[in-house]
């Protein structure tokens, strides 16, 4: 389908959105190519497809009706004067370990944030991970805050006291949240989401917001308003995206645990391109209240860190039902910690052979088998399946995730100046709804969506997990798409299924290619079985030693 | 031209409950600007909306009573559309899935001629914030309502408001809105178009909205209609578009509209699971659904005695019903608490400007004002001293007649010689009423009212009159 630089602008007024003389041509033309490759999807037999309304269909829990007087003040912290931290070093420690040192009393929580606040202070030049990160003397105060709590006995979470950095998409009372763009500047939320305010519960402290790409709509962290976000492993590629912020702090040793948001694999695509662990729960899992949203049916927060092990432990944080939010799911009690026995005797994995060829990096292929075969020798069994809707979930997820993000950004002032990236997505998003081409576009789409989560259905009937790659090839040079807007298309075809079916996925740090760069494996299971993904995760990471890899700091071009 | 007009209506019914739709702000009128709102229905990115489950329950019961099948899967749909008024860019509407269908209701016109118009749908949304000249209020949004959508059933203003008195006097009686629709809480919209008698479909209509009272929605569709006939007449083409009414000026405007106004790209609302009703759920609400105005009249009739029109405006009001009849089981006389319901009650109401839920009266102590009346210890003259009394917060029935001497003069005696007293003042009348001006009587006992300083017992005053004037001849 061509569209016209006539029809952009129509598009554009119906979308509210203003733009620049240089960009109707331009939109023109991405227009065009991508809905020539959403083509595809009419393609797909979606007969007797019965829709639903989002993965998983929650029960609606609704509100009592009880009015709440308006806008309640947060009390003023108490900002507790901090000790004189000892200079200490975390080079190397998991969220985990460091939370047991400070249990222990061999850190205080205070020596903790000042080693992670002087290296971000010092190391993120570089890498432009953070946005925003609180004043040294705020954050040691907070810190101080903590210690007490935790010598008082009042807070015995095996993280409390542990910096986590957040993604600047995420909600923090007081503190600007940008989600990296110029048109959301000078919105400070009057609110914390719910994981802030779990985060805090537990006692882990804030080290900042984290770069990403505008409005978490990318897969290279580059469409940043405040500047790429460079890959610690090689600065002149990319992290991956959207979180690439979240992915690169872990990875250079800037903090050890981090925030994401994964929408069509935005915590695992970026993980895998810095070899760090990134898990994307099952939708319905974490709150998204605070989550500046991107795609509301698809959109899930998670953890990135060095390991399963500390995912799970921040999934602990997480996750549960929040009133603030009808699509989070009542879960079962037992913690996601206790999951992790490390026994995958007799799991069956699956293997899909699209996964293993095509467009796929013949060094990632090579990891991907090294990995099945790891399985194998923890006693798992791995057979080879097809998942044809690898080819088709793109499409999908494209003109699913455009669509409601025309909407979700409504609410964001549109004369301002949004990013091409952006702009591009919510004119697609507003020309899949428009009442022409609902039913070609939108609704076929929900369609295919519904035959995904069934074909996933049907593989999880045989099959404890599905072992494939995150991404067809590891960290591209920055820059790299800036010619082809389509360059980085298939990124995320391996990622997408799981947010369209709403599944459990984690990425884990499975080789390096032949130039350095980390390249990560990821696992899909079934339906709220995260507890089973962050296992299989965990029995990996004790036989295999990629994620405790890091990055030398020296390097900062690469050879290839 | 032989025409008929076509009339289909939306009508927007605020709910009556605690807190907001998906939030829990307070829904109330007035207060100053943006006392009422939170980030969610201030549209504050990064919030999420949480149905307000009595929004629900009130939409299933109105549903209910007009009808409707109730719908055991529903859901909310985004209407996306631009305007300053909507915080998020969208209304949380109901478009694919909307919680009720069909329905069918019978009202009463004026002369007792029954009519019945359809229901097409009834669907849940939030109201919009309010934009005035000092800025944007967002007391109102996200207030949770109800939009009532009719079949093109009526033919003229007189069918739409029975049916407008009719569907009020129902939300009333559910009491899921206040339905003030100078406050805004029962907004009517009203589609009309134009049906030459020759011809099989109606041609183009107009929308009409900002119809702020029964008068302005009874004007704007004589106005409308003859606007339509005289374009149709002069052989031109009514456009389809929606017009303002301009209640000051009388007449309607067109109010300006995008090119693509009407495209509101709907999609599912992804923030809130679909709703699924059992029948076990929707068969309880129709057992709490109460009597309505038009059976209950029938039974107070039926088991009290009242007349059928004093019944009808017992009856406009559920308070004032329920009043009526808890008054009228305590007293002796359910005639008597009647008389006083739809009189004095009425008028009090009127003068001072209150609704009925405003009134202080309790049903016992209205009781004991009937049966002072029924007993003849007061006189109605003298009980509506005591009655305004009661209205503005008394209780104290009996010790207020003592206090202020309004006991009912019994005292044969006395009464005979006032009435002496008063004939013998007025010779000329005791003459025309014996030449049969009977008339004059009334004027007698007026007199002799006046005498005994208004607190005579009229039927014995009466009797004594009766008496002394059959002896003169
Ligand atoms: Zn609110």
């Amino acid at each position: 389908m061509k569209i016209t630089q006539a029809c952009i602008e129509q598009i554009a007024e119906r979308a509210t959105l203003w733009l620049s003389e240089r960009q109707k041509p331009l939109m023109a033309k991405r227009l065009s190519e991508i809905l020539e490759r959403l083509a595809v999807i009419q393609g797909v037999d979606t007969l007797g497809i019965q829709l639903e309304h989002q993965a998983g269909s929650p029960e609606n829990i609704m509100r009592p009706d009880t009015a709440v007087p308006t806008m309640a003040q947060a009390p003023p912290s108490k900002n507790t004067p901090a000790a004189k931290p000892r200079s200490i070093t975390l080079t190397g420690l998991t969220a985990l370990q460091i939370g047991a040192k400070i249990q222990a009393g061999i850190f205080s929580a205070v020596d903790v944030a000042a080693a992670v606040w002087d290296g971000i202070a010092e190391q993120d030049r570089d890498i432009n991970a953070f946005i925003s990160h609180p004043a040294r003397k705020t954050f040691l105060a907070e810190a101080a805050e903590i210690q007490e709590q935790i010598n008082r006995g009042e807070l015995t979470s095996p993280l409390a006291g542990v910096p986590i950095g957040i993604k600047d998409n995420i909600c923090t009372t007081g503190v600007a949240t940008t989600c990296a763009s110029q048109a959301m500047a000078g919105f400070v939320p009057p609110y914390d989401a719910t994981v802030a305010e779990r985060l805090k519960k537990a006692g882990m402290l804030a080290a900042g917001k984290l770069n990403m790409d505008e409005l978490a709509m990318g897969s290279t962290s580059e469409t940043s308003y405040f500047g790429p976000v460079r890959n610690p492993w090689a600065v002149d590629r990319v992290p991956g995206g959207s979180s690439g912020g979240s992915a690169a702090a872990v990875a250079a040793g800037l903090v050890c645990c981090t925030l994401g948001s994964d929408t069509g694999g935005s915590i695992r695509q970026p993980a895998s391109h810095c070899g760090v662990t990134g898990f994307k729960p099952s939708y319905g899992t974490v709150s998204r209240h605070g989550l500046i949203a991107y795609a509301s049916s698809l959109d899930q927060i998670g953890p990135l860190a060095h390991d399963a092990a500390d995912c799970a432990a921040i999934m602990d944080v997480l996750a549960g039902q929040d009133a603030k939010d009808s699509t989070t799911l009542e879960l079962p009690s037992a913690t996601y910690l206790a999951h992790l026995t490390g026994d995958i005797q007799g799991m069956r994995i699956a293997l899909p052979e699209e996964g293993l060829g095509g467009g796929v990096n013949e060094d990632v292929v090579a990891s991907i088998r090294q990995a099945a075969e790891t399985f194998r020798t923890l006693g798992a069994t791995v057979e080879y399946i097809r998942l044809p809707c690898l080819d088709y979930a793109i499409p999908a997820y494209y003109i699913l995730s455009t669509a409601e993000a025309s909407s979700n950004l409504a609410r964001i002032d549109r004369c301002r100046n949004f990013g091409d990236e952006v702009v591009k997505r919510i004119l697609l998003g507003t020309f899949v709804l428009s009442a022409e081409q609902h039913e070609r576009y939108y609704q076929k789409a929900r369609r295919v969506r519904a035959q995904i989560s069934r074909q996933f259905e049907q593989v999880f009937q045989a099959y404890d997990a599905v072992l494939m790659p995150t991404s067809q090839g590891t960290a591209p040079l920055l820059g790299a798409g800036e010619d082809n807007s389509l360059h980085n298309y298939l990124a995320d075809m391996f990622t997408v299924p799981a947010n369209l079916a709403g599944l459990p996925a984690l990425t884990v740090p499975a080789g390096f290619d032949r130039g350095g760069l980390p390249i990560g494996a990821q696992i899909v299971g079934g339906r709220l079985m995260d507890g089973t993904v962050l296992n299989l995760g965990h029995a990996f990471q004790s036989v295999t030693e990629y994620h405790k890899k890091r990055p030398v700091k020296e390097a900062s071009v690469s050879e290839r | 031209m032989n025409v008929d007009p076509v009339i289909g209506l939306e009508i927007h019914v605020e709910l009556s409950t605690q807190s907001k739709a998906f939030c829990s702000c307070a829904v109330a009128f007035g207060g100053a600007p943006n006392t009422r709102c939170c980030p969610v229905c201030c549209g504050v990115p990064g919030t999420l909306p949480v149905l307000n489950e009595k929004m629900l329950e009130y939409a299933v019961l109105a549903g209910l009573a007009f009808g409707c099948e109730i719908q055991s899967y529903t859901r909310f749909d985004r209407k996306n559309y631009c305007y300053p008024d909507l915080p998020k860019g969208y209304q949380i509407s109901q478009h694919a899935h909307p919680l009720c269908r069909g329905g069918e209701v019978a009202f009463t016109l004026p002369d007792g001629k029954r009519e019945t118009a359809g229901i097409c749908e009834i669907h849940m949304e939030e109201d919009t914030a309010k934009q005035s000249a000092t800025g944007i209020d967002y007391n109102r949004a996200g207030v949770p309502l109800i939009e009532i959508v009719t079949g093109p059933d009526f033919r003229s203003a007189e069918a739409v408001l029975a049916f407008l008195s009719h569907v009020k006097s129902v939300l009333e009686y559910l009491e899921i809105s206040d339905c003030r629709m100078q406050e805004g809480s029962f907004r009517v919209d009203v589609n009309l178009s134009i049906k030459p008698s020759h011809r099989e479909t109606p041609g183009t209509r107009t929308e009409m909205k900002n119809l702020s009272s029964f008068r302005a929605v009874a004007a704007a569709i004589e106005h409308e209609s003859q606007r339509q006939i005289q374009i149709l007449e002069s052989g031109g083409q009514v456009e389809q578009e929606t017009r303002r009414w301009d209640e000051t000026n009388r007449c309607s405007v067109p109010m300006r509209t995008k090119v693509d106004a009407g495209d509101y790209r709907y999609f599912p609302e992804p923030d809130i699971p679909p709703i699924r009703l059992t029948t076990e759920y929707i068969e309880g609400q129709k057992a709490a659904l109460p009597e309505f105005a038009p059976a209950l009249t029938a039974r107070l009739v039926a088991d009290y005695g009242i007349a059928p029109t004093d019944a009808r405006i017992i009856t406009a009001n559920k308070q004032i019903a329920t009043l009526f009849e808890s008054a009228a089981k305590a007293a002796k006389s359910a005639q008597e608490v009647a008389r006083w319901v739809t009189g004095e009650l009425m008028y009090q109401l009127h003068i001072q400007g209150m609704t009925p839920a405003e009134l202080a009266l309790s049903p016992a102590t209205l009781a004991v004002l009937a049966d002072a009346v029924t007993d003849g210890i007061v006189n109605r003259t003298a009980a509506k001293q005591v009655f305004g009394y009661l209205c503005s917060g008394g209780t104290d029935v009996m010790g207020y007649i003592g206090i202020h001497g309004l006991g009912q003069m019994s005292d044969e005696a006395v009464i005979t010689a006032a009435v002496e007293q008063v004939l013998t003042a007025h010779p000329s009348v005791v003459t025309a009423y014996r030449d049969g001006q009977t008339k004059v009587f009334g004027f007698f006992v007026g007199e002799v009212m006046q005498k005994l300083d208004g607190k005579g017992n009229p039927a014995k005053i009466r009797s004594a009159l009766q008496e002394r004037l059959g002896t003169i001849h």
